[in-house]
């Protein structure tokens, strides 16, 4: 079969000395921020970003992914040590992951959650290897208009699945969007909204713009609030699952592996909404639903399982259409085009190295993410522990360091600063962020392939309407926004985010 | 009914967007608007500037209407020191090198926590500097000048 022998490819090319080493890297310093309180995935993408710089494209998207899964479990590890989550995603784990560790089943849960993460990511390593080439393949007939309108659409859904308000939601993408297109116009070569300051001209940065809205937004807001948690446990014991353990948990993880893929392609809270369906899935599956929030382990395995099948399956947009699914794709997008990729269907077909390479990398991510955790996590455990005023510190040195060293300028420091401030203040106001970092990615694209789309039509601006795929886009677009208006619809909605809050 | 700002998290919510939309607005005509058939590079803006202010005033509206809602007091302090430390930082690193824009980074990040006293606050600033020549300079090779030009190097 053809995808074996393109796994094969994958396979091949990861598994140099040098591949596995980044890959190793990646999982263990992903793993290592993830377990500090307060820190997710993004951030942990944020501050590494620029050593990846420096390595060659596979490598360094081979890394980032890494650190992605290593972070994210490692959230879990906090959630389930702590009660703290990491990040959004994770949220669901505090409620029965923590109740175990306060029986004394801190192990076994942290074993469930490696295990379900494991068992998520071979299937849906799978899953990727066969739909996406096909998906892919439809991309590849897309013109300017469909790219426009599967935007939109994008950005519909993802403004549909913030919390909060729609409108706070919608006027933070159309932010975005605009500060996407400051910088020089690749079409006319004018620089814009630059304020004369050159270095501006290449746009404002991805990691500068995410570091400090996401990072130093949250620092502030956390010594605001100041932060005083429990370690439970000292000594985490009875890692190794029993058959009976084993049992228990094979159902739900599979469950969690499918709701999760299925959601982590959608754009905007993919994951979070993931690990929240399958845990709602769980309790209504179970015999008897008293016991979820008490310890129950399917509690654990099916968010588990769920959240990093998203987390994996959230790679499919981004790498056969070339748009981000949530702020963490942003990112690798970034980074993809700063190593001279141009992220898009075309992707499959010119670069399958690349491609199969990063898709076998996922599989062998979360190999080393088992070998390394259930082995370290006495390691990971007295981490959790470190006080959070020494933390802060840490975090933004090395933010400064990392963002500094992009280009090397102090610039991308200063707008940092700037979007740190501003994050806060978006945090106080209970603006979302994620709409505004789709919108920023978002925007030159949408920008160009809507010229594109006006200057085949010769200014129709119709043709949005016409072409039957675009148009079909444009409809989905419209339903998902009539799910928020319908009274009835929109219940439901806040039920779901103000659950998914806790 | 007279009008009454009621809703002070979505007044101030609605401000932000519309001094941006504003903002955006105004530099705007400097670019050319084009015709439909050729986009100019200040269509996307202008559109997007009038859509932002436009959503603003929506919610500017609700903050009118909407319950009673008071806006929580902003932390000044750790705003201004976690600012004030990255700006230190922006300014020492190139010239001053790693060690000093750390060292200082550190420090004046430290005041916006009431846990510091100078020992842990010295021994932090320490830690973190050695730290990050180490691991981000000497092993990932990111080129950060440990010392800057102000001494010599």
């Amino acid at each position: 079969m053809e995808i074996f022998a393109n796994l094969a490819l994958g396979f091949d090319a990861v598994l140099t000395p040098a591949n596995l080493l980044y890959a190793f890297i990646g999982v263990f310093l992903g793993t290592l921020i993830g377990v500090l309180p307060g820190l997710g995935p993004l951030v942990a993408i944020a501050m590494l970003l620029p050593v990846t710089f420096q390595l060659e494209a596979l490598s360094s998207l081979i890394m980032l992914a890494g650190i992605f899964y290593g972070a994210q479990y490692g959230g879990s590890t906090t959630a389930i040590l702590i009660n703290l989550p990491g990040e959004a995603s994770s949220i669901v784990t505090t409620l029965d992951g923590y109740q175990m560790a306060r029986r004394g089943q801190a192990g076994k849960a942290l074993a469930t959650a490696a295990i379900g993460s494991f068992v998520a990511s071979c299937i849906a390593t799978l899953l990727i290897a066969f739909f996406a080439p096909p998906l892919a393949a439809v991309a590849f007939e897309f013109g300017p208009a469909e790219y426009f309108s599967l935007m939109v659409c994008g950005l519909v859904v993802s403004m549909v699945l913030a919390h909060g308000s729609l409108l706070k939601a919608f006027a933070m993408v159309v932010l975005g969007l605009l500060l996407g297109l400051v910088g020089t116009d690749t079409q006319t070569g004018v620089f814009r909204f630059t304020l004369g300051i050159s270095e501006l001209s290449d746009g404002i940065s991805v990691a500068a713009l995410a570091m400090g809205l996401f990072g130093l937004g949250d620092i502030i807001h956390n010594l605001e609030a100041g932060s005083n948690r429990e370690l439970l446990v000292n000594r985490v014991t009875g890692l190794i699952p029993t058959r009976d353990d084993m049992k228990q948990m094979a159902a739900p993880i599979l469950r969690g592996t499918f709701v999760g893929s299925a959601l982590g392609t959608l754009p905007g809270g993919g994951a979070l909404l993931a690990s929240f369906s399958a845990y709602a899935v769980e309790k209504k599956m179970a015999r008897d639903p008293s016991r979820f929030g008490k310890g129950a382990i399917e509690g654990v395995a099916g968010p588990e399982a769920a959240n990093n099948a998203g987390a994996q399956t959230s790679f499919v947009p981004m790498l056969t259409l070339g748009i981000p699914s949530n702020p963490v794709m942003a990112l690798m997008i970034g980074a993809m085009i700063v190593q001279g990729i141009e992220p898009g269907p075309g992707v499959v077909t010119n670069q399958p190295v690349l491609f199969w390479g990063i898709i076998a990398s996922m599989w062998i991510g979360n190999l080393m993410l088992v070998v390394l955790n259930l082995p370290l996590v006495g390691m990971w455990a007295r981490l959790v522990t470190v006080p959070y005023h020494y933390l802060f510190p840490g975090v933004l040195v090395f933010s400064a360091i990392g963002v500094f060293s992009i280009n090397n300028t102090p610039f991308a420091v200063f707008t940092m600063a700037a979007f740190g401030i501003l994050g806060y203040l978006f945090i106080k106001l209970e603006c979302e962020t994620p709409p505004l970092i789709l919108g920023f990615i978002l925007g030159p694209m949408m920008e160009q392939h809507m010229r594109r789309a006006l200057v085949i039509s010769k200014g129709d601006g119709t043709v949005f309407f016409t072409e039957p795929i675009s148009a079909a886009l444009l409809v989905v677009a419209f339903l998902a926004l009539l799910t928020v208006l319908l009274p009835a619809m929109r219940r439901t909605r806040e039920v779901a985010l103000k659950d998914g809050d806790m | 009914m007279p009008f009454r700002i009621r809703d002070k998290m979505e007044f101030w919510s609605a401000s932000l967007f519309i001094l941006f939309g504003i903002a955006f607005l105004v530099i705007s005509p400097n670019y050319e608007f084009g015709s439909l058939s050729r986009i100019g590079s200040g269509f996307f803006p202008t559109v997007l500037s009038v859509l932002l202010i436009i959503l603003g005033l929506a919610i500017g509206v609700r903050s009118l209407v909407w319950a009673e809602r008071p806006l929580e007091r902003l932390a000044f302090l750790p705003t201004f020191l976690v600012t004030l430390s990255m700006l230190v930082f922006a300014v020492t690193v190139e010239n001053a090198g790693a060690i000093v824009a750390i060292v200082l980074t550190t420090i004046i990040a430290s005041f916006a926590s009431k846990q510091f006293n100078w020992i842990n606050r010295l021994s932090l600033a320490v830690a973190l500097t050695v730290f990050s020549i180490v691991i981000f300079i000497w092993s990932l090779g990111m080129p950060v000048p440990i010392i800057g030009v102000w001494f010599g190097a």
